[in-house]
């Protein structure tokens, strides 16, 4: 039973990981209509992006804004140079960012190599501390923890407590009225673009150090991340909560009781169910009309 | 100067819904436009306002071509507009559904100016709720609040009194009037009734399969002759 709880509380980590990775998918697919198939590549930029701030000399929390910056700027330019003349069209927006995503691992490999790269933890999170039970938990999985709430609600406080987010609710809500009040509803979506694809950024940032950075490290958590959304449903926060708590929970619970592949089978077999139950997911309601 | 609509023509997809359509709105005036369902009234102020722009002709407000403007460079240089069934946000306040509006020609008050709660005292107790809670007549005042606190110059309304119970549809026609004469905004109204268009409107047209057959003053506009077009 001790043992249960601890990987319950390990679990947490798992949470804000997938929490982190999946904010801006929602985002950008809530609010500017657009499942972004790069996602998982921006993730990536954003771990080679620290990779690189680790090889100049700084740590994580130099990485996480450098990475945001970086990743933000790379969507914006996907956003002005591609999604901005077909936005109407959901298809082609799949395969456009498809596409955006195997250049970048193209481009990425041709500049960095084949080789992985190792980024370091930041000292100060080096170590753990004992919960119940033997297990030490690692300093790092709680700063990812904090992180996340961190994110969850910078993310909250920006989509409902500043105009910018007054802008999005309406537009989300009701693009052709937003746009009859005078919203500019192109520059909105280009700001979320931008934005949602920061996150994917930090995401990347704070992944480089448990994970070795290769070009195509993004794609699980790309993977992971339209589960999340698949299961909270698109255009709440909440729901970006409920999905990653409740996937990250299930899996790291079943892959402690069984084995992480039948871990992740029941994950899929449980959301399964749960979308015959939820159709539009357990918070969601919006779709770009 | 006011708004000049010249010869535009207007597609739904490949369906053609607006054939050379010519309308003035003088500044200051208030025009009526009239006619049976799927005519192209409600065509006609999208195409103004920028949702369904025309493919050709032309639309000049002020003296400038706003013919291939986005929608809301319209209601920054002036036009309002409120559309039929209202939209209004139904997930956001009342004050926030004013506030976007405000937000929309660059305004950053965060304090909602007071004229509009004398036009409309019922949405001061309202501000707090969602839109969506609102009764039908309160969603029209807000639809029309939200235009006006724009301060626009021209007012684009799509059969305002639709659907609402008639103690209501007096109300709104009342404050319709005072809105022309107190705030110095010329309106163009898509209207099904009569008695309302001729008690305040000076100029009319009349619109069928796309054009429009018929305009003058509103003196010309007898039950005999409205009912030519009119009449189902």
């Amino acid at each position: 039973m001790e043992s249960i709880i601890t990987q319950f509380l390990n679990g947490f980590s798992v949470v804000a990981i997938l929490m982190i990775a999946a904010v801006g998918l929602a985002i950008i697919f809530g609010v500017a209509g657009v499942i972004n198939m790069a996602h998982g590549e921006f993730i990536m930029v954003g771990a080679y992006t620290a990779a690189v701030v680790g090889q100049l000399g700084g740590n994580t929390f130099i990485a996480i804004p450098v990475a945001f910056l970086v990743v933000a700027l790379l969507g914006l330019i996907v956003e002005r140079s591609i999604i901005q003349w077909i936005y109407e069209r959901p298809l082609e927006t799949l395969l456009a960012t498809w596409g955006v995503g195997i250049i970048l691992q193209v481009v990425v490999k041709l500049i960095f190599g084949p080789e992985l790269y190792y980024v370091g933890a930041p000292k100060i999170l080096d170590g753990g501390f004992r919960t119940i039970g033997l297990l030490p938990f690692p300093w790092y999985r709680l700063f990812l923890i904090i992180l996340a709430i961190v994110i969850m609600i910078v993310t909250y406080l920006i989509l409902f407590k500043t105009d910018l987010g007054l802008k999005v609710r309406a537009v989300r809500r009701n693009r052709t009225m937003a746009g009859c009040l005078g919203i500019d509803t192109a520059k909105v979506d280009m700001i979320i673009f931008a934005f949602g694809s920061g996150l994917a950024g930090i995401a990347g940032a704070v992944l480089a150090p448990i994970k070795s950075v290769s070009t195509t490290m993004g794609f699980p958590y790309a993977v992971d991340s339209f589960m999340v959304l698949v299961l909270g449903g698109v255009g709440s926060l909440w729901g970006v909560v409920a999905g990653s708590g409740l996937i990250g929970e299930a899996e790291t619970i079943l892959s402690f009781i069984y084995n992480s592949v039948i871990g992740k089978l029941l994950v899929f077999i449980f959301i399964v169910i749960a979308i015959r139950v939820f159709p539009k997911g357990l918070f969601g309601y919006h779709e770009r009309t | 100067m006011g708004l000049e609509i010249q010869g535009i023509d207007t597609f739904y997809g490949t369906s053609h819904i607006l054939h050379g359509v010519t309308l003035n709105v003088p500044d200051g005036a208030m025009v009526s436009v009239l006619g049976r369902n799927g005519v192209g009234k409600s065509t006609l102020l999208k195409s103004i306002i920028g949702i369904n722009p025309p493919k050709n002709g032309s639309i000049q407000f002020n003296g400038a071509d706003v013919t291939k403007e986005k929608t809301h460079q319209h209601v920054r240089a002036g036009i309002s507009y409120i559309p039929q069934g209202r939209e209004i946000i139904p997930d956001i306040s009342v004050y926030e559904n004013l506030m976007v509006a405000m937000r929309g020609i660059k305004n950053r008050s965060k304090k909602i100016p007071a004229f509009i709660f004398e036009y409309f005292p019922a949405l001061e107790p309202t501000q707090k709720r969602k839109g969506g809670v609102l009764s039908g007549g309160q969603q029209q005042q807000l639809a029309i609040a939200r235009a006006l606190i724009q301060e626009p110059s021209l007012l684009l309304m799509d059969e305002p009194t639709e659907g609402l119970q008639p103690s209501v549809v007096e109300e709104i026609n009342t404050i319709i009037q005072r809105i022309h004469k107190e705030r110095n905004c010329s309106i163009l109204l898509v209207e099904q009734n009569l008695d309302f268009v001729r008690d305040v409107t000076e100029h009319f047209a009349i619109m069928d399969s796309g054009q429009i057959v018929e305009e003058g003053d509103i003196q010309l506009l007898t039950d005999e002759f409205a009912g030519q077009y009119l009449s189902v």
